[in-house]
């Protein structure tokens, strides 16, 4: 049924053909020779940019989100955004047509911008530590290089199958702190509940990649480094969105919000080397003594490919895995409690597959829940965690109508048609059957429910340089929701008006003063 | 031209090989000649073009083993390394040989599916394929429009 419509759907296809077939000489767009300029992209000059993002300016201090549904309404489906003081220029796009050709002509080691904050940190730290690898945010053959090490270690599915045992001591830790901090007569978690999600998020990854217990879910003897290396994380993402972003001069001079940026970097870089520094001396501590264990920490596997990158990915993990899951977590618990209807549809299932409170899933089981998979591809369509993704064009293309050469920084932002009418019917509603698959579908509503253009729908991007953490996104999720559904009846009895903040990420911003009761047994 | 175009394949194969063969990616390189012959599984990839090229497996290797084990010139093929986040090793079975197929199509692949250029009922991911002895003589077809862009 998708799939057929999927067919139908692409419009495109036949024309991106002569790009496609290897015995054509000229490869090049057929629509090429008659499309507009580059230059006649639409869009701000350097100049209104610059006075834009000055105080008054048309541009200052909008949310992500805002500032790109004002480019939208300015300019069009396509515009594009002039770089400022080094930096690059970006074409922004928002339709569908255009992810799809942009992923389709991508190439083998598809190059993504966007991270030059991050690099120039890397590239300037005066101890010269990411000299030799910066890791996953390099290019070209260096990051096939890499991306091919890391892949067997964290995107083959048999893989990732070891860390289940481990990912649900860490769910049952937070489903016996949420009773700890619950409120005796309320029930309400603290409205700083979102800490507690973080410290979820992060411990769950440092079992992952260091198989390591750092004990943040603990309610005394929390240890100190953590609370700052999260608070750490949430100054790197927003000074990440201003110099990213705006216009800023911190390639040519330290900026103040450069320095913030870099002090905090230093600071996480110093606790996650003394996590990884601490799980390299066991894991050579335990090899020495010959204990070898059933399963291998993702640290322990990438120790064996090259030590370096060993510990740059460990760290990127450790980072890259708190805030992205936080918001799909936080979005996750909000959708189910504001729907109880689907939150007791989702416990069926649970529940028909685990009677039992206390055994845990196997991977068997994880495999057959359908409909926690569609509640949770839902939630990230009603709250997606960022913008859209980012490539850099990987051949000469024709998209919108204009001429964009190879190696132009793309943003496509599919924020908007998440909620249009005319991709998904009823937008506004929290509806898993739209996900569900023939098979799986009591229903056969699904059909008319969901986009034509798969396309539009892509968390995690799509293509070799999918995100690298997907698969133990996807199983943490997927452990993390069952577990607190099949325990907990979740409310959330406040408004839930502009819950998410905008900057790169969609981050909670209002109390999360969630009920958790019992479910009875 | 075509001989250029024909080197170009070949060291972007060769170079993707050397990628893939981190000591944790080791492939099963089949060595042809020297395995048994009743463990060698003989496929054949018919290109949109209605080129057939020929190419063997031993039991075990997905398709997309084959496809890189065996350098089958297919440009594109297999973009992602068998991680199911792309759908560049598509390929279309006939439907005896799909109904065949031991294992349905999981989730992660039906999801890749979705994305994948003119799709079929009888559509599969190369690379969630795996070798038997009873698809000796096997044959499939590669859509037309597979991925390759890099070549521009």
């Amino acid at each position: 049924m998708l799939r057929r419509t999927v067919k139908n759907g692409l419009r495109a296809s036949s024309q991106l053909a002569a790009i496609r077939n290897p015995e054509q000489v000229q490869q090049v767009d057929p629509e090429w020779e008659t499309a507009r300029p580059f230059a006649d992209l639409p869009g701000p000059t350097r100049w209104q940019l610059f006075r834009g993002y000055q105080k008054g300016g048309q541009y200052h201090q909008l949310d992500f989100d805002e500032l790109m549904r004002l480019y939208r309404k300015q300019f069009g489906e396509i515009c594009m955004i002039p770089g400022l003081f080094g930096m690059p220029s970006t074409v922004i796009a928002f339709n569908a047509e255009t992810f799809e050709k942009v992923f389709r002509t991508e190439g083998q080691w598809p190059v993504r911008g966007g991270a030059e904050p991050v690099l120039h940190y890397r590239e300037n730290r005066p101890d010269g530590f990411f000299k030799d690898c910066v890791g996953l945010f390099s290019n070209g053959p260096q990051w096939g290089k890499l991306r091919s090490s890391a892949n067997p270690v964290l995107m083959q599915h048999r893989n990732v199958a070891v860390y289940l045992k481990p990912m649900q001591r860490v769910n049952r830790q937070f489903i016996q702190r949420v009773r700890e901090l619950r409120d005796g007569e309320t029930a309400e978690v603290p409205a700083d509940f979102v800490h507690t999600i973080k410290q979820l998020t992060f411990e769950s990854v440092a079992t992952v990649a260091l198989d390591k217990e750092l004990g943040l879910l603990r309610k005394t003897n929390q240890p100190a480094e953590a609370g700052k290396l999260f608070q750490n994380i949430d100054i790197v993402m927003e000074a990440f969105f201003e110099l990213g972003l705006k216009p800023s001069i911190y390639k040519y001079i330290s900026t103040p919000t450069y320095r913030k940026f870099s002090r905090a970097f230093d600071e996480i870089f110093d606790t996650c080397s003394l996590y990884v520094n601490e799980a390299i001396e066991r894991i050579e501590r335990k090899s020495k003594e010959g204990n070898s264990k059933e399963h291998k920490s993702i640290l322990e596997q990438m120790l064996q490919v090259d030590r370096k990158f060993a510990i740059v990915m460990a760290m990127d993990l450790l980072m890259g895995g708190v805030d992205t899951t936080t918001s799909a977590l936080v979005g996750l618990m909000l959708n189910l409690a504001k729907n109880p209807e689907k939150q007791q549809k989702l416990r069926e299932e649970l529940l028909a597959k685990l009677p039992s409170p206390d055994r845990e899933f196997t991977l068997e089981e994880m495999k057959s829940l359908p409909y926690l998979r569609a509640c949770i591809k839902e939630s990230m369509r009603v709250y997606p965690v960022t913008f859209g993704n980012m490539r850099s064009a990987g051949a000469d293309v024709v998209l919108g109508g204009f001429r964009i050469p190879k190696g132009t920084h793309l943003l496509m932002s599919n924020i908007f048609l998440l909620k249009d009418e005319s991709f998904y019917a009823r937008p506004e509603e929290f509806l898993p059957e739209r996900w569900l698959r023939r098979k799986d579908a009591d229903e056969d509503s699904s059909e008319a429910l969901i986009s034509k253009n798969p396309f539009v729908y892509l968390p995690f991007g799509f293509g070799p340089r999918m995100c690298v953490g997907k698969r133990i996104v996807d199983l943490e999720l997927e452990l993390t929701v069952a577990n607190v559904v099949r325990n907990f009846h979740i409310e959330f009895n406040y408004p839930t008006e502009k819950v998410f903040k905008s900057t790169f990420l969609y981050m909670p911003n209002i109390p999360l003063g969630f009920k958790f009761t019992d479910v009875r047994y | 031209m075509l001989v250029i175009n024909t080197c170009r394949n070949a060291s972007r194969l060769a170079l993707r090989s050397l990628n893939l063969r981190s000591p944790i990616a080791q492939r099963t390189f089949s060595a042809g000649l020297a395995l048994k012959q009743k463990d060698v599984v003989n496929v054949t990839f018919v290109r949109a073009n209605g080129d057939r090229l020929k190419a063997s497996g031993k039991v075990g290797d997905s398709l997309l083993d084959v496809v890189v084990n065996n350098s089958v010139d297919l440009d594109g093929f297999g973009a992602c390394e068998g991680t199911l986040t792309c759908s560049t090793c598509h390929l279309i079975f006939k439907t005896s040989d799909y109904e065949k197929l031991p294992d349905k199509p999981g989730d992660e692949e039906l999801d890749m599916l979705d994305l994948a250029y003119e799709l079929t009922d009888t559509s599969r991911l190369g690379c969630q394929i795996i070798l038997s002895k009873d698809m000796d003589g096997l044959e499939v077809h590669v859509p037309s429009t597979i991925n390759d862009a890099r070549a521009a």
